[in-house]
């Protein structure tokens, strides 16, 4: 955690972003004996921070960005038609946006590789889903994942997990009475969050405040894998922001990344092959600064491809006042999810149910807005604190040429290059899956007494914190950027560790396969060097 | 419901404060920040809030039910004050603000008061409707310093079931078996 940030001598790999995406990779090669230097735009986080961090998100009124410190000129980004939140959908530090997520960790469908083979859409990926089994099972076991093998429409698998999972909740138990009136299956999730001591992680303490930090260090975040390749000898340049990719007089070799440190000082790091793990959006932007006399369009770009299809998880929200109580905010995360409508037939995209046990304000934020107290302060608690439901979704996007990441051209971040531009919109598919579950959540809340008091409007949800497609993988050169050993097509020694490689996103969260990818990418690089 | 320095120190270990007590068998995190409390040679600023002061404060936000000691507010704020050395100063000067305010409302302090004029006291100074602000004045200071930091311990270290069945709220380490409970009526 030195704060030199000089380049490393004679590095055999550099790995731009320390999320999953980069963190496994480094870490995998580190244990392989190379010598492997990690660039981090954002800072560590020391995890004594974490109470106090917790404290700010419980307190204050918290705006999803202070916890993480995002935002301010290093973030800067346009979006075009659709107000896209980004920032707080990323986080920008040592261990990436794991710091902030839920952990929830399914697999993609065997469909989800398959779409246009089955359905005639999109596009299908280059790897089967037997492909990755093996690297899902390998992640399973790096991130810790608990779960339970009671999804019936899961794919297969030939393990069970790390981890028991964590049982339904009493919450659950009346969203279940709905769903079987109204013929909806729930089972539970599978979290990277450890049930039990695992791999020098305390269990699961309760803490409840999962998104935006845990400080029990349960629920796994990618700095756990950064302290292990730092143990095995790789090095760690925090708050170093990469702006350019420099290759060889061929064009065909990357030979140096540029990146300036909060000084402004520009520094040149060297290695024999390169993996950007920077997320959707930043990977693409990278990508095009790094544009040259051979590659005029952008790097690794000749498909024209790099930022576009961009897709996301627009989540859509029904709330209900319900008649009973449920236990709300006694757990952070969702504990039932149900894949009922992983389908093409009936719905024109796949959705996930999320069944929620923070449907409620918690006791601190309801008494940070009080102007109440004494015995007046429980009130809101005695007449109908818990009386609430809620069902969450997550809708499947199709992947669309018009959904880009671009440069926003004379828009600069804080050291003076262009900030990405985001152009993306939902299309009339989503659209209409996001108002079907909405009228299925309806009915399950309906059929336990509830009144549906809220329902998010999907034209103005976003695309939620799943950023994926801008670098597709494919085996024609013409229409992706990466090959399906995650290496670009038109450079030797690149290698992309992130989602912006799916060629289709499921109604899944996306983490779980982008570490198994990750461990793909360390195997690959290997191979090579 | 009495709240003692054993509810402190529960308190103080949410907030990963290590807090050495003997006997005390608070929920263990697996990490912990800051110092210990019964460290020799830990000191405090000379600028301490009245204990007394803080004890009315937390009579008058806490529903009547709970019963408030010296020892719990007292072994919280220097616990508190382990982690950021200026916190003892910034309790003390927002409750000086109240205190002011007690005197010239009603020309006696605020620990002398009944309920209903410390109520009286706390609502002329606007504190109900200010937005908590470390850097704010008056009362939104007073807001962020005495009125949610107070609620704050309370939430993380009572048992708020004996309030409101409410088994874990969000901030308490209090473990993977509340969720599940049935709700009785
Ligand atoms: C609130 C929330 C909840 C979520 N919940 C879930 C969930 O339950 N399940 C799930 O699967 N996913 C979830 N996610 C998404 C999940 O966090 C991401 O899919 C995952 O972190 C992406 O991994 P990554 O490594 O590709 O990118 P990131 O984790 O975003 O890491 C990228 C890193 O690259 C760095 N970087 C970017 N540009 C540069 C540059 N130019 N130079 C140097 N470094 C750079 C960034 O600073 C960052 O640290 C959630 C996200 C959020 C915000
Ligand atoms: S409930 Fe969430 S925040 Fe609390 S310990 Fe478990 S994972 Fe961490």
């Amino acid at each position: 955690m030195s704060a030199e940030r000089t380049p490393e001598d004679d590095a055999d790999v550099c790995v731009i972003g320390s999320g999953p995406g980069g963190a496994l990779v480094a870490a995998d090669l580190a244990a392989r004996g190379y010598s492997v230097v990690i660039l981090e735009a954002g800072r560590w986080f020391d995890p004594d921070e974490r109470h106090v961090q917790m404290e700010l998100a419980l307190r204050n009124g918290y705006d999803g960005l202070e916890v993480w410190e995002m935002g301010g000129e290093r973030d800067e980004y346009l979006t075009l038609e659709y107000d896209v939140p980004l920032n707080t959908e990323r986080v920008k530090g040592v261990g990436g946006t794991t710091l902030h997520w839920g952990a929830v960790t399914p697999r993609l469908h065997e469909e989800d590789f398959e779409m246009e083979t089955r359905y005639g859409l999109a596009r299908d990926w280059p790897l089967e889903y037997d492909d990755l089994r093996p690297y899902y099972a390998a992640a399973e076991r790096e991130l810790g994942v608990s779960g339970d093998e009671d999804n019936p429409f899961a794919p297969p698998r030939s393990e069970p997990y790390p981890m028991e999972g964590f049982p339904a909740s009493q919450a659950d138990s009346v969203y279940a009475r709905g769903c079987e009136d109204v013929g909806v299956r729930m089972h539970t999730a599978p979290h990277a969050i450890a049930s039990e001591p695992y791999d020098g992680r305390s269990p699961c303490q309760g803490y409840g405040t999962c998104i935006p930090v845990c400080p029990s260090g349960a629920k796994y975040s990618a700095d756990v894998h950064v302290r292990k390749a730092e143990a095995d000898g790789a090095r760690v340049i925090d708050r170093a922001q990469v702006h350019r990719l420099e290759h060889d007089s061929t064009g065909e070799t990357l030979e140096r990344a540029h990146y300036t440190t909060p000084d402004g000082t520009e520094y040149e790091q060297a290695a024999d092959a390169f993996v950007v793990a920077c997320g959707a959006i930043e990977t693409p932007r990278l990508l095009l600064l790094s544009a040259s006399d051979a590659h005029p369009d952008g790097l690794a770009n000749s498909s024209g491809q790099v930022g576009r299809n961009l897709m996301g998880h627009p989540y859509v929200t029904t709330v209900a006042a319900l008649e009973e109580r449920t236990r709300q905010n006694e757990i952070g995360f969702t504990t039932s999810i149900s894949h009922e409508f992983y389908d093409h037939e009936e719905v024109p995209t796949s959705f996930q149910f999320e069944f929620s046990n923070v449907a409620e304000y918690a006791p601190m934020e309801i008494v940070s807005f009080t102007e109440e107290w004494g015995d007046d302060l429980f009130e809101p608690f005695d007449t109908h604190y818990g009386q609430v439901g809620s069902i969450v979704t997550a809708v499947e996007q199709l992947p669309d040429p018009d959904n880009r990441v671009t440069l926003a051209g004379s828009r600069t971040d804080n050291h003076g290059r262009p900030i990405p531009m985001v152009d993306w919109h939902l299309g009339e598919r989503e659209l209409e899956t996001a108002a079907f579950a909405q009228e299925v959540a309806a009915d399950i809340l309906t059929a336990i007494d509830g009144e549906v008091v809220w329902q998010s409007d999907p034209e103005t949800v976003g695309m939620g914190a799943h950023h994926m497609g801008t670098t597709r993988m494919g085996t024609d050169p013409d229409e992706s950027v990466v090959s399906p050993e995650l290496r670009a097509h038109d450079l030797e020694n690149l290698y992309i560790s992130s989602a912006s490689t799916f060629v289709t996103g499921g109604a899944v969260n996306p983490t779980l396969t982008i570490a198994a990818l990750a461990l793909k990418v360390a195997d690959h690089v290997d191979g090579r060097l | 419901m009495k709240l003692t320095r054993r509810n402190a120190v529960t308190a103080l270990t949410a907030m990963g404060v290590s807090v050495s007590v003997a006997g005390c068998t608070a929920p263990v995190g697996d990490d912990s920040a800051g110092g210990d409390i019964d460290e020799p040679g830990h000191t405090t600023p000379g600028d301490e809030p009245p204990v007394d002061g803080l004890v009315a404060t937390a009579e008058t936000l806490y529903p009547s039910s709970v019963e408030v000691t010296a020892e719990f507010v007292e072994t919280y704020v220097h616990g508190r004050a382990i982690v950021d050395e200026a916190y003892l100063v910034e309790i003390a000067r927002a409750y000086a603000t109240v205190d002011e305010h007690a005197h010239e409302v009603s020309g006696e302090p605020f620990v002398e008061l009944t309920g209903a004029e410390r109520d009286e006291v706390l609502e002329d100074l606007g504190v109900g409707t200010a937005t908590p602000n470390p850097d704010g004045g008056g009362s939104e200071h007073v807001r962020f310093y005495l009125f949610e930091e107070l609620l704050y311990a309370f939430f993380v270290s009572a048992e708020p079931a004996a309030v409101y069945d409410h088994l874990n709220p969000p901030g308490r380490p209090g473990g993977t078996e509340t969720y599940r409970e049935a709700i009785g009526e």
